[in-house]
This record gives C-alpha cells, sequence and structure tokens, in this order.
C-alpha cells in the first residue's frame, strides 16, 4: 500500500456527505481493503488445513501476509476519525477487525495443536458477515472486486447511446 | 442406447460480449450472445451437473446487475424445466473455481462438489501475493470460500489430483493445468460405458468459449484459436483443445461448450416460457424428452 488515499470524488460527487464523512471514508477504504484480503487468506488457509494433512504443507507465507494485514489494519482503524453518518459502518468494521484477529489466532493455536484451541471457521464466517454489513453502510465498499472479474472483458459500454 | 441423459440448460445471458473475450484476437469484431448454462447428467442412479453457475443473492445480484447479465433464474426454475430439483442433484464437477461456474455451490444443498485440488491450491498461493497480483484472483468471492471450508468438512468438497478414470461409470475428468486458470478440468462422457467409446460428449467448461475456439471461423480449414481470457499458457489451452477434440473424434457437436449459443441448434431444443434454451444432448433408457 503507497499511502495515498483513493479519490475523494468517489464520495464527495454523489453521495451528499459531509466533507469530515467523506475524508472518513477515503481514509477507511484503505482498512477495509485490508481486512477484506486478510479475510480472503484466512479463508484460503482453512481451505488448505480441510484438504492437506500435513501441517507442514500450511507453513505457507499466506499465514503470515494474514497477520500482517490484519495488525496493519487495526494501526489503520485507530487513526479513523467516524462521523455520525460512518458510525454505523465503523461499528462494523471494528467487529470485524477484531473476528479477524480473533480467527487468526485461533488458527495458528489450531495448527500448534494445542488443547481447547476455538474452531476458527466459524469466527471468520462471523467477520466476514460484519464487513459485509459494513459494506451495506457506506458506498464504495465492495466485498468483490469486480473490477478483476472474467467477465468484466464485456462491461457495457457506457458510452454508446 | 445412451447410459446418460445430458440436457444443457440455460440459466442466464449476457446479450452484447466482445468477441475478442471470446476469442483471442478477434478485436472490433462485434459483440455476440454470451449464454450461461449449466448441464446436467442423469443416468446410473446419480443426478449429476457439470459447473452450478452463480448465485443472484447479495454479490451475485451486483455482478448480474453490473456486467449487463439479463434473465437469471434460480436453479429451482431451471431445473424443473427438466423434471429435476435442486435436492436431487447428488454431484456437481467444478471446472474452475470462477464466479459463474462454482458461485452456487449453496444453491444445492445435498450435492458432493469435485473440483481439482490445485485448483483451489493456486488461490492460496495468489492470495500470498502483493496486491499488484489481485487481477489473478478475478472476482473470488470470500464467501463461496467459507461455504467451500464447511463443504470440504463435510466431505462435500472434494479435491481431486489429475485424471481420473470413472469419477462416476463412464465419467472421467482431465486435469488441464495452466490454461484458462492454473488447474481447470474438463469432463469426458463415455455414453456407451466403454473404455473404447465410440459415443463421447466433452463439457469444457472455460477451455472453450465457442466452437469457433476450435475451427477460428474456417471449419474447412480449422486451426485453433483461444479463449479471450486465459490466466495460464495459451499454448497450452490450445493443446487441450486438441486433446478435446480427439477425445470426441474431432466432431465438433460433441463438444458441449456452456458459452455456446449455437449449442441450440446442434440437437433437439426448445425455448422455456423464462426465454431460456434447453438443448437435449441425449436421452437415456426410459428417459422422455424434454423438448419435443
Amino acid at each position: 500500500m503507497n499511502g495515498r488515499l483513493p479519490e475523494l470524488g468517489r464520495w464527495s460527487n454523489s453521495t451528499g456527505f459531509d466533507d469530515a464523512t467523506v475524508l472518513y471514508a477515503a481514509a477507511a477504504h484503505q482498512c477495509f481493503q485490508q481486512l477484506q484480503d486478510a479475510a480472503s487468506r484466512l479463508a484460503a488457509i482453512l481451505l488448505l488445513m480441510s484438504f492437506e494433512k500435513s501441517r507442514h504443507a500450511l507453513d505457507h507465507t499466506t499465514r503470515e501476509s494474514a497477520i500482517a494485514q490484519i495488525a496493519e489494519g487495526h494501526e489503520q482503524y485507530r487513526s479513523l476519525k467516524p462521523t455520525l453518518r460512518s458510525a454505523h459502518f465503523h461499528r462494523h468494521l471494528g467487529a470485524g477487525l477484531q473476528l479477524l484477529h480473533q480467527c487468526s489466532n485461533a488458527i495458528e493455536r489450531t495448527l500448534a495443536g494445542a488443547t481447547g484451541a476455538t474452531d476458527p471457521l466459524p469466527i471468520l464466517t462471523q467477520g466476514w458477515k460484519e464487513l459485509e454489513s459494513a459494506s451495506r453502510c457506506l458506498p464504495g465498499f465492495e466485498v468483490v472486486d469486480f473490477s478483476h472479474s472474467c467477465c468484466a472483458n464485456h462491461a457495457p459500454d457506457q458510452t454508446r447511446s | 442406447m445412451s447410459d446418460y441423459s445430458i440436457w444443457m440448460l440455460e440459466y442466464a445471458w449476457v446479450p452484447d460480449a466482445p468477441m475478442s473475450s471470446l476469442v483471442y484476437g478477434k478485436h472490433n469484431s462485434g459483440n455476440a450472445k454470451l449464454p450461461y448454462c449449466y448441464t446436467l447428467l442423469k443416468g446410473h442412479g446419480q443426478t449429476i451437473l457439470l459447473d452450478c453457475g452463480l448465485n443472484n443473492a447479495s454479490h451475485g445480484a451486483e455482478f448480474v446487475r453490473r456486467f449487463n447479465v439479463q434473465n437469471w433464474f434460480p436453479p429451482r426454475d431451471v431445473l424443473a424445466e427438466v423434471g429435476c430439483t435442486p435436492e436431487e442433484v447428488t454431484h456437481v464437477i467444478l471446472t474452475h473455481a470462477h464466479f459463474d461456474h462454482m458461485g452456487g455451490l449453496e444453491l444445492f444443498p445435498n450435492a458432493t462438489f469435485y473440483i481439482q485440488q490445485e485448483e483451489l491450491a493456486s488461490w492460496v498461493s495468489i492470495m500470498a501475493m502483493d496486491r499488484r497480483f489481485r487481477w489473478l484472483l478475478t472476482a473470488t468471492d470470500t464467501g463461496d470460500m467459507i461455504y467451500a471450508v464447511q463443504l470440504a468438512r463435510e466431505g462435500r468438497m472434494r479435491g481431486l489430483e489429475g485424471d481420473v478414470e470413472d469419477l462416476f461409470p463412464g465419467i472421467d475428468v482431465r486435469l488441464a493445468k495452466d490454461t484458462h486458470t492454473a488447474a481447470s478440468q474438463y469432463v469426458v462422457i463415455r455414453n456407451d460405458g466403454q473404455a473404447q467409446s465410440n459415443d463421447v460428449f466433452v463439457y469444457t467448461g472455460d477451455l472453450v468459449y465457442r466452437h469457433d475456439n476450435l475451427h477460428g471461423g474456417k471449419p474447412d480449414d480449422p486451426y485453433y484459436l483461444p479463449v479471450g481470457l486465459a490466466f495460464g499458457s495459451q499454448t497450452k489451452l490450445i493443446k487441450t483443445s486438441d486433446e478435446i477434440l480427439k477425445a470426441v473424434g474431432y466432431e465438433i457437436p460433441r463438444v458441449l461448450t456452456p458459452h455456446e449459443p449455437a449449442m441450440s441448434e446442434m440437437y433437439p431444443s426448445r425455448v422455456t416460457k423464462n426465454g431460456h434454451y434447453i438443448v437435449e444432448v441425449a436421452l437415456g433408457a426410459g428417459q422422455s424428452s424434454y423438448v419435443s
């Protein structure tokens, strides 16, 4: 991440948001993307754990990436300044962050063979639902990046009359 | 007599897909209809779906809206046209892990799903990459992946390793590594049940989008043109096209391509009340027609 905020116009042009909310949305977008990517990585790890018999197969950089992204997302979340309009989104984002952190810890404990390790899947499922709920609170926060869809090749030409 | 009844069932379409997205290099060649289909097999006491489409709920609805996917109907409506319900589907063979082929996991509550293990493993590897590589993930829905984990735990998501003969009686899967995706697979249906079959169909998934990919628009002097989108090697993709054609004795109509609109002209077919086509490729013993 290069630290540059996405175009403020995404939120300022058509949403009617106040300036503070526009700034919040632009800053929160990076945090949201970090957590979105982290959730995908955690899901991928759980998928591998379901198939792979040897834990050595899971000595994988994906786990390190997820942990780093959650940590980065946590720092970004702490720096956010929510407004009245963005409070609902902020709450779901925070809940999602917390659950992803718990899921990551549960995965580590499971891989370490710790007794009484919590099942990470329900935690991840709930964490993902929190991110989905957040995405519905503010425009411009998509949990699936369709801009890279295989079918984006045939998106309707908006310039055609 | 055929071992399996085979139907190709359209469930949605895009009316204006650029030809260049379907056939590599066909720029400025206009647009074409891009149908979305399931393929249903019934035989040997099994009800098998080849790919499971996309789910219009949640993100699916956004996908449908954004990319002009029209006339989506749920599997309950589509399968009802051939006397089937989603609950009756016992197995789903997933050719690859793209949104429009495995987005419907939750819609078939009694099915076991089969995918190449390496296809799933490639997801994991790509996710370890820097965000700059995100194009490789191409609309992966984390919600689908989470559901796939649950299926795997229940024993309902099976990872296949390479070619498998007789995954079901007379049905083989063949790995097409490093082609449209990291580990796509195609389905070979030996519909007389013979090891050296004279009645072979191949379901391609996205290894072939249109029969144009198999003859380049020149059936009298054919040449292979790859699909417009591949995350692997185009060379390996067209070599796979040759394997597919060999398997069906170079009879192109036996290549069952879910995105080819002309499939409805090659076999008995009809249009449903919802405007979708049903293509009746084969009828098994005792099976009544759903198109005549």
